[in-house]
């Protein structure tokens, strides 16, 4: 818990991105500008959403834009963060909230990263225990019956534990400033639950929930795959949301870097963006997901069964053992509806749920902060060559999009997916504050007065 | 709790200013938690650090419930193998409040950024109560380094003392075999072995290796 940093001069080097016209002016051109380092060593957390970066080594796609990279599989997030700090390794697969909790100092003492790429979308689900699920479901059917599942049947169940006077129930996710945990306290809120004081909210590390959930020491999760289906497969738990059922194509996983790293090797930066983003794309075909995943299965990747990562990764996913898996085609994206683009708003989304949980204290201005860490510009310079659309814009509202829709811009009109919240309701980067009020179930640490100070009308171009 | 704490330190930091090097009797106001998935390497680091002086509270497996453990012990330094997946547990129990140890990143001084990053790759993370004296933490992180810089040490020269012993005993069989298959004596298979390894630029080892799985096609 440290006092966001918010001085004039902080967010120097933050890029605009908008000017269209000095974009195009800018277009880099592969073959003139020579890599500052071409041997790069990233470091990634054995989830099947590290897909991007083992393709990218796989098919080539490094190689084709000169740089050798070394894959360092890493134990914890808090180490990736710490070894991209400490420059042990160049850039690595990261929790989307990380780059700003790191820069904000969030949990941690500040170190100014930022990230140009977004890995993909979506890939979390929230588990419990078939034990729960028996709950859940005597509790109230009609809540348990409904698609998306709400929390609803679990705010009873937690209701009649404190009449009956027992402790609360714990649940897991993976790091304070992960997707899992804002989409799980997200999801309990909704039904009124606070995730703070109605059940106890812990973290585990993802390869440990399954045995936690069946010793009983959890009683549900929400975590990435392939340990949602481990436990269904196991017989040991349910999904009862999916991740893209919470918020549709949620940004999930990013390239994180430091922002000193990034200054030093603008050229390699770009380089290493557009191989992933080539990756990704490559990675949209069915054909080429189900070749990834033996790869993925490995003792030195996931080590895993391949059964377990195939079903989601390919939109197969099942919610419990006796069901037959039904069709989420959209479970992971990587890189259709602009996946790969390091949209702000996506940042400030994220910002706001520090500030609505209490991770930030204290005012910072939050356009400014997100358009630090979160750099679009990079990344239309990195793809302007190889044939991807990309926003014009830097922000885009979230929740107004039930289905798929089009999104306007001067390469051509891009495919989006929906973006829609489970509970309908609407995030305006331009009115982030309203949105915090609004979702804020207590006075908690961030005061909208101080916040109101620091944040002057923030709107702008607006994509959706 | 605070208070206890705020008492110790005090003590340190004026002993601190007594005397410029780390010794024994500042050392023990310092109360630090061990977690590790290797318990061996877990046993010599105890000693070691309680050897510098400070108080190991406790020992604890990387599998364990560290929330009770942090809760119980209120250590003010953890010392965590940095392989765990059990850090992301630490920096989470560090968001709970003031009370609890937070992940030393790095220190201000370009000096403690390289202790850290020595750290990292000798595979310490360390997380600290805020406000403790840094002469003590940074002592503190160098003991557990040097530690673990050793024990890795170790490992790495056991492991080629068995690739050297291992390599000498394939060598051996494929000379046997040349000598048994092609009439050889024992000094034209070495010089066999040798010369076709220095012509494919292939240790001999890798060629006696090879010799071998062609053998037993």
């Amino acid at each position: 818990m440290v006092t966001a940093c918010s001085e004039p001069g902080f967010f120097v080097s933050a890029t605009g991105g908008h000017d269209t016209q000095a974009r195009n002016a800018m277009k880099p051109s592969r073959s003139h500008r020579p890599l500052e380092r071409s041997a790069l060593t990233l470091g990634f957390v054995p989830l099947t959403d590290c897909a991007p970066l083992i393709a990218a080594q796989s098919a080539g796609f490094f190689a084709e834009e000169g740089l050798t990279v070394t894959l360092s599989r890493e134990a914890s997030w808090a180490a990736i963060r710490d070894k991209v700090a400490f420059g042990l390794l160049d850039g690595a697969q990261m929790l989307a909230g990380m780059p700003i909790a790191a820069t904000l100092g969030v949990g941690a003492p500040p170190q100014a990263m930022v990230t140009a790429l977004s890995l993909g979308l979506n890939g979390n689900a929230i588990t419990v225990s078939e034990a729960l699920y028996g709950r859940l479901v005597a509790a109230d059917p009609e809540a348990m019956s409904e698609r998306p599942c709400t929390a609803r049947a679990l705010k009873r169940v937690i209701d009649a534990d404190r009449e009956a006077g027992l402790a609360p129930m714990t649940f897991a996710m993976v790091h304070p400033a992960s997707a899992h945990n804002y989409q799980l306290r997200y999801w309990l809120a909704a039904a009124g639950i606070d995730p703070d004081r109605d059940v106890r909210l812990i973290v585990v590390p993802p390869p440990r929930m399954v045995a936690n959930l069946e010793a009983g020491r959890i009683a549900g999760y929400c975590v990435g795959e392939p340990w949602n289906q481990m436990a269904v497969r196991a017989g040991l738990g349910r999904v009862l949301i999916t991740g893209y059922e919470i918020w549709r194509n949620a940004p999930e996983k990013v390239l994180g870097v430091t922002r000193d790293w990034a200054e030093r090797h603008p050229n390699t930066h770009r380089a290493l963006v557009r191989a992933l983003v080539r990756a990704a794309r490559w990675l949209d075909e069915p054909a080429n997901r189900r070749g990834i995943v033996t790869r993925l299965a490995a003792p030195d990747r996931l080590d895993a069964p391949a059964e377990a990562i195939r079903g989601p990764l390919v939109g197969e996913f099942r919610h419990a053992r006796e069901a037959t898996s039904v069709s989420l085609p959209d479970f992971n994206v990587f890189h259709r509806y602009a996946a790969n683009f390091p949209w702000c708003s996506q940042a400030m989304w994220f910002i706001t749920q520090m500030l609505r949980w209490g991770q930030i204290v204290g005012a910072l201005d939050i356009a400014a902060t997100a358009a630090a860490v979160y750099r679009p510009g990079i990344y239309r310079e990195a793809v302007a060559d190889i044939g991807v659309a990309c926003p014009d814009t830097d922000t885009k509202s979230e929740g107004r999009h039930a289905e798929g829709w089009a999104l306007a811009t001067n390469d051509g009109a891009i495919a989006m997916g929906p973006d829609r919240f489970f509970d309908g309701r609407v995030f305006d980067p331009a009115d982030c504050l309203g949105y915090i009020a609004e979702t804020q179930p207590t006075a908690r640490t961030a005061r909208l007065a101080e916040l109101a100070q620091v944040n002057p009308s923030n709107r702008s171009s607006v994509a959706g | 709790m605070r208070a206890r704490r705020t008492g110790r330190l005090g003590v340190a930091c004026l002993l601190l200013q007594q005397n410029t090097s780390v010794n024994r009797t500042m050392a023990v106001a310092l109360r630090v938690l061990l977690v590790d998935r290797r318990s061996a390497r877990l046993s010599t680091l105890r000693a070691v650090i309680a050897d510098a002086g400070y108080d190991v509270v406790d020992v604890v497996s990387d599998e364990a419930d560290l929330y009770d453990a942090m809760e119980r012990l209120a250590p003010d330094a953890v010392i965590v193998g940095a392989d765990s997946p059990s850090r992301d547990v630490l920096e989470d129990v560090a968001t709970l409040g003031e009370r609890y140890p937070k992940p030393l990143l790095m220190l201000s001084s370009q000096d403690d950024r390289r202790l850290m990053a020595e750290a990292s790759a000798a595979g310490i993370s360390a997380y600290v109560m805020e406000g403790l004296s840094p002469a003590l933490v940074r002592s503190l992180v160098d003991v557990a380094v040097r530690q673990f810089q050793q024990v890795e040490t170790l490992r790495r020269e056991l492991a080629e003392t068995r690739e050297t012993l291992a390599d000498r005993q394939v060598i051996n069989r494929a000379k046997c075999l040349l000598m048994e298959r092609e009439a050889m004596s024992e000094q034209q298979a070495y010089a066999r072995l040798r010369k076709t390894a220095m012509d494919h630029s292939l240790p001999l080892a890798e060629i006696a290796r090879r010799v071998m799985t062609r053998a037993a096609e």
